[in-house]
C-alpha cells in the first residue's frame, strides 16, 4: 500500500493505493493519525482554528479488510471528536459494495470524485 | 458443474495475499459474478486472519487448509485447522450506527463474514481439529 499526502488549500488529501488490510493497517495509522492528532502550539500568540479537513482519495485502493475498515472508523471518530470533516472519494465499485452491505456507507460521507470532495468539504 | 480446489498455507498473515489470490482466481473460474467473488474473498480472508491471530496466535508452525467446492449454485469453502473450538455463529451482526455509538471500532471480521455468506458451519473433532465451512448460494 502507498499513501501520498498533499494539501489543497486548507484540505489535506491522502491518496491511498493498494490494499488496506491486516498487514498495512499499522502503516496507515502511522501516516494518517498524526495528521489528526497534531496539537496546536500552546504558546502561539494567535490561536487559529485548526479543524482538520481530510479527504481520503481511494481510487487506487483495490482491497479493504476488517482491519482496514477498523482504521477508517477510528479516523472518522478522531476527526469527529475534533469537529473536523472527513470525506472518502473515488471508491472502487467492489469497495463501495462492502461499505453498502456492512452499513458503513451510512456513517461515512462518500463521493465519487476528488473534485466533488473538495467542493463539499 | 462440479469443481474442487485446495490450498494449504502456514499460519501467517504474510500468506493472506496468496489465499485471496487463490480464492479470487478459482471463484472467477467457477463463473461467480465479481461482486460475489469479492465478498467470498473477503470472508475467507477474515476467517483465516482470525485463526492466525486468535487461534494460532501467530504461530506459523501451524497450518490452515482451504478447500473450495462448487456444485451447481452452491459454493462451499471448508477451512481446516487445529486449535480451540470457536463457533462464529455465536457472534451477532451489529447495527453499524448502534455499534459506533457504543464507541466500538474492532471485531468486525466475523460480522462481515455473516453479512457476506449465506451460512456458516463449524465442526469440531476431538481433541483439536476444526472444520469451518462458509457457504454461499451463487
Amino acid at each position: 500500500m502507498k499513501i501520498n499526502l498533499e494539501k489543497k488549500g486548507d484540505v489535506s488529501v491522502a491518496h491511498i493505493t493498494g490494499k488496506l488490510d491486516t498487514n498495512t493497517a499499522l502503516f496507515y495509522e502511522n501516516e494518517i493519525f498524526p495528521l489528526i492528532d497534531v496539537q496546536p502550539e500552546k504558546n502561539a500568540a494567535v490561536q487559529v482554528s485548526t479543524a482538520l479537513k481530510l479527504v481520503l482519495e481511494l481510487q487506487g485502493m483495490d482491497y479493504v479488510s476488517s482491519a482496514g475498515l477498523r482504521v477508517l472508523i477510528i479516523t472518522a471518530k478522531k476527526i469527529k471528536s475534533k469537529n473536523g470533516s472527513l470525506i472518502l472519494s473515488g471508491m472502487q465499485k467492489q469497495i463501495k459494495n462492502i461499505f453498502d452491505i456492512s452499513g458503513l456507507s451510512t456513517i461515512f460521507q462518500i463521493v465519487p470524485s476528488l473534485e466533488e470532495a473538495l467542493s463539499k468539504i | 458443474m462440479k469443481a474442487e480446489d485446495k490450498i494449504l498455507i502456514s499460519s501467517s498473515t504474510k500468506n493472506l495475499k496468496s489465499v485471496r489470490d487463490f480464492i479470487e482466481q478459482k471463484a472467477t473460474q467457477y463463473g461467480l459474478e465479481q461482486s460475489i467473488v469479492n465478498q467470498v474473498v473477503m470472508s475467507v480472508d477474515e476467517a483465516c486472519t482470525n485463526i492466525i491471530k486468535y487461534t494460532h496466535k501467530y504461530d506459523d508452525s501451524e497450518s490452515i487448509e482451504i478447500l473450495l467446492k462448487k456444485e451447481n449454485k452452491i459454493l462451499k469453502i471448508t477451512i481446516t485447522y487445529r486449535g480451540n473450538e470457536f463457533d462464529p455463529n455465536t457472534i451477532e451482526v451489529p447495527d453499524m450506527k448502534t455499534y459506533l455509538k457504543q464507541h466500538k471500532v474492532g471485531g468486525l471480521g466475523i460480522p462481515l463474514i455473516k453479512m457476506f455468506m449465506n451460512k456458516i458451519e463449524l465442526k469440531h473433532y476431538q481433541p483439536d481439529l476444526n472444520e469451518l465451512t462458509l457457504i454461499k448460494y451463487t
